[in-house]
């Protein structure tokens, strides 16, 4: 786990085909202690990382449902949005944004998060660049 | 007999109960239901209700007595599980949605109407209840609100946050700990400075003396409980804000 002013481990965490959009994978970083485990997402082509811990309860909110929710509406009236980019903590059922990791009520509390890079499979670390929708057969960093 | 406004029913929607002050046994009831996560007040007492047109009332402050046979039904959907308790629901229908309906001291709940309120009215005020209740009821609806968040994505802030703007309560029945500090306490908790006014509970033999009652207050506290607070609920000269 990455203390202030330390520097960050590049983990490869996935290749690309395993993270389509709408997908996750739960890793565990290695030596990190207890088994940090980490979410990795796949948002509509963004990738985004958290540890698996709900900041409510210390539930494992990387394996909650994720859904849209329901948008600031007049009474009565129910309005659907953001499918995909919202967890939902499987315990008590707080929402998360899954783009920004706030809770969607109280957007103090958040989910703890960590920088993603995307590349190409066969270049070298140094060469780690931002992630392209092009790029097929690359693999999945988490900075930790 | 006389009238006192008990309640709004909507934009515009009031309603007049005729009440024994002595007996307070004919006060109408009122009911709160969770419906699919959306809390509704019902007046359950239809036969003592009549709706009165817009133009007879200036928007006024509403009384809340509890009444303290009240049964309330609260059923969370949302959440699932069993209904608490249920109060038979009233024949004409009439409803508003409320922001949160939850359980206080002696049965009775809290009710703020968002489209009213927010329109012209500066809330409701809930007397003879006593006060102390209310801190762990706005933490405990503030919780619940973290986590039902879907169901009523009309709200805009947190239970507490409604209360503080919109619910009043009144210090008769005023909690007495033994050391008065704690009832200062409470006071904070809840933002009585915002929230609480005095009140005496006159006619009845065990009133509030306001000059024994409360416990040492001072400076704005003492000023905004003992009138300013009710002098800018009730809209009386000179503004309290």
């Amino acid at each position: 786990m990455s203390e202030p002013g330390k520097a960050k481990t590049r983990h490869e965490v996935a290749t690309l085909a395993e993270l389509p959009p709408g997908a996750r994978k739960i890793v565990t970083i290695p030596n990190s202690g207890k088994g940090m485990q980490i979410g990795v997402f796949n948002v509509g082509g963004r990738f985004v990382a958290y540890r698996n811990i709900c900041p409510h309860a210390g539930a494992p909110i990387c394996e909650g449902r994720i859904s849209g929710t329901t948008a600031a509406s007049p009474v009565g009236e129910y309005v659907l949005a953001r499918e995909g980019e919202i967890l939902r903590c499987p315990w008590h059922g707080w929402e998360f944004d899954l783009l920004n990791g706030e809770h969607l009520v109280d957007a103090k509390t958040r989910l703890r998060a960590y920088p993603v890079e995307v590349s190409p499979a066969t270049a070298a670390q140094d060469d780690l660049e931002s992630f392209e929708v092009e790029i097929n057969d690359g693999l999945v960093w988490v900075l930790v | 007999m006389q009238h006192i406004k008990i309640a709004v029913l909507g934009p515009g929607d009031f309603v007049l109960a005729k009440i024994n002050p002595m007996t307070k046994r004919s006060l109408p009831l009122l009911a709160g239901l969770m419906l699919g996560g959306a809390p509704y007040i019902f007046a359950a007492d239809p036969p003592v209700l009549a709706p009165i047109s817009k133009e007879l009332t200036a928007l006024q402050p509403v009384a809340l007595l509890p009444d303290h046979d009240a049964q309330i039904t609260f059923t969370d959907k949302a959440k699932g599980g069993t209904p608490s308790t249920f109060t038979p629901l009233p024949g004409d229908g009439r409803a508003f949605r409320v922001v949160a309906v939850a359980r206080g001291k002696n049965n009775y709940d809290i009710e703020v109407d968002v489209r009213t309120s927010a329109a012209a009215h500066k809330g409701d005020v809930a007397i003879e209840g006593g006060i102390a209740w209310l801190p762990h009821l706005m933490w405990r609806m503030d919780k619940n609100y973290k986590a039902l968040r879907s169901p009523t994505p009309w709200l805009k802030k947190l239970s507490s946050e409604y209360i503080r703007e919109y619910v009043r309560l009144t210090t008769q029945l005023i909690e007495e700990p033994e050391n008065p500090e704690h009832i200062l306490q409470i006071f904070q908790m809840m933002d009585a400075k915002n929230t609480v006014t005095f009140s005496s509970d006159y006619p009845h033999w065990d009133f509030d003396n306001p000059k024994m009652a409360l416990p040492p207050l001072r400076g704005e506290l003492k000023e905004r409980i003992l009138w300013r607070n009710a002098a800018a609920l009730y809209r009386f000269g000179g503004s309290a804000q």
